[in-house]
């Protein structure tokens, strides 16, 4: 009697085992064309999914406010980058959102009418060439408003970049035509600063010693004043030239964080740059949060998104 | 355009060394974010176009590219993405 129980009991431990050996069996193959699973759009713990990410900024009261800008538009979240919901115009490629003043100004392209969110010109590569998309956002990110300024062509923005020192005041605007424009009302109007960027249009800054720029296929460079500009030397954690997008910190323009493979740091106003951050993976957003000036963040092409509250000297994932 | 595959790797280095010898062979090839349904290890992956994949994975083995696997998915650039649906997964 007790051997038939035991052996019962062995029975139905190995149907039981079976039956989940059968049933990972069949999540673990692939998936016929038939049956197609839907990708989470929004999602807790990391950027939702897009072809692109291009840009961040912080909220101008808020150090948990995010807003992201990406080839799918903008993404806000309020707790730190742990959640993220779409806010903002739709069919936006916001290639570049920055703190101006108490507000933030996203801009970009209309993607309904480009081909695609980036594309690749000669060496480089950047946002196509199409209609300007450009929003203002007065509380934190929730709401966005379109503006209309005036001297600003209907030409897709690359990239937005705040001035420093006695430029502080002003807004530059690289356009994806390579021009460059700048405006010290808040985006109202802009005025042509330079016909010809003279290096690919893809990040910019300024910082104490001048500009930096730099792209992800020829790499970073350096100008007193945008009307020339020097190769730098640096190379990123694998070797290249890699420079995804700058932030530079909102009290110390001398100290400037930059994505790349991971996120490098500069306290010499972009002349020389060490890790901050180490990773095999792909950076692009990074931004400082001027209510809490030691406090910056940076997301990962995997869609990770990473915090500092010591001015990039450690940092923790928080999505 | 649609896109609709993914081929994923082991290093960021290795997608972009893809991306132009696609490109040079004529397929059209995109860096993309790495869709986290294809768990790619360095984040980010290289679109291309299905009908192409023959060609693509001929293409990488000829030119000694590492890469994790090659997975049939869908991107639409003109949704910018979020639209992305995983169809098969193919290891290579």
């Amino acid at each position: 009697m007790k051997v038939t129980r035991r052996r019962a009991v062995i029975a139905a431990c190995v149907a039981l085992f079976l039956a989940a050996f059968f049933a990972l069996g069949a999540v673990s193959h692939s998936t016929p064309a038939s049956s197609t699973a839907a990708v989470a759009t929004g999602s807790v713990g990391a950027v939702p999914s897009s072809m692109w990410y291009w840009t961040m900024a912080v909220s101008p009261s808020d150090p948990n406010v995010l807003v992201v800008g990406s080839a799918s538009g903008l993404y806000r979240s309020e707790d730190g980058g742990k959640s993220w919901a779409p806010v903002g115009p739709k069919a936006f490629n916001a290639t570049s959102v920055v703190q101006s003043g108490n507000e933030l100004i996203a801009a970009g392209g209309k993607l309904g009418a480009l081909s695609s969110a980036i594309t690749r010109v000669g060496q480089a590569r950047q946002a196509p060439v199409g209609p300007l998309l450009i929003a203002s956002s007065s509380d934190g990110g929730k709401t966005w408003a379109l503006l209309h300024p005036s001297g600003l062509p209907n030409t897709s923005v690359q990239a937005l970049a705040n001035g420093t020192g006695s430029t502080a005041s002003t807004l530059y605007a690289v356009l994806t035509n390579g021009k460059l424009y700048s405006s010290t009302d808040g985006a109202k109007s802009f005025k042509l600063v330079s016909p010809k960027l003279g290096i690919p249009p893809w990040a910019i800054a300024s910082t104490a010693n001048g500009f930096v720029g730099g792209d992800m296929d020829t790499g970073g460079y350096a100008s007193p004043n945008v009307s020339g500009w020097a190769k730098a030397k640096y190379r990123d954690a694998k070797g290249g030239l890699m420079v995804m997008e700058y932030a530079v910190q909102p009290n110390d323009p001398k100290h400037v964080l930059m994505s790349a493979f991971g996120v490098e740091g500069s306290t010499d106003g972009g002349k020389t740059w060490s890790p901050v951050l180490k990773s095999t993976v792909m950076f692009g957003p990074v931004a400082w949060a001027a209510s809490s000036p030691n406090t910056a963040y940076a997301v990962g092409f995997d869609s990770s998104v990473w915090r500092t509250d010591d001015g990039g000297k450690t940092w923790k994932k928080v999505g | 355009m649609k896109w609709g595959g993914v081929v994923s790797f082991f290093a960021s280095e290795h997608a972009m060394r893809a991306e132009r010898v696609l490109e040079r062979a004529e397929l059209p090839a995109r860096l993309v974010p790495g869709p986290r349904e294809v768990s790619p290890n360095c984040g980010v992956a290289v679109a291309f176009r299905w009908e192409d994949e023959p060609k693509v994975e001929e293409a990488l083995q000829s030119k000694k590219i590492r890469y994790e696997a090659i997975h049939r998915f869908d991107l639409d650039d003109e949704e910018g993405a979020g639209s992305g649906r995983v169809l098969t997964g193919e290891t290579a």
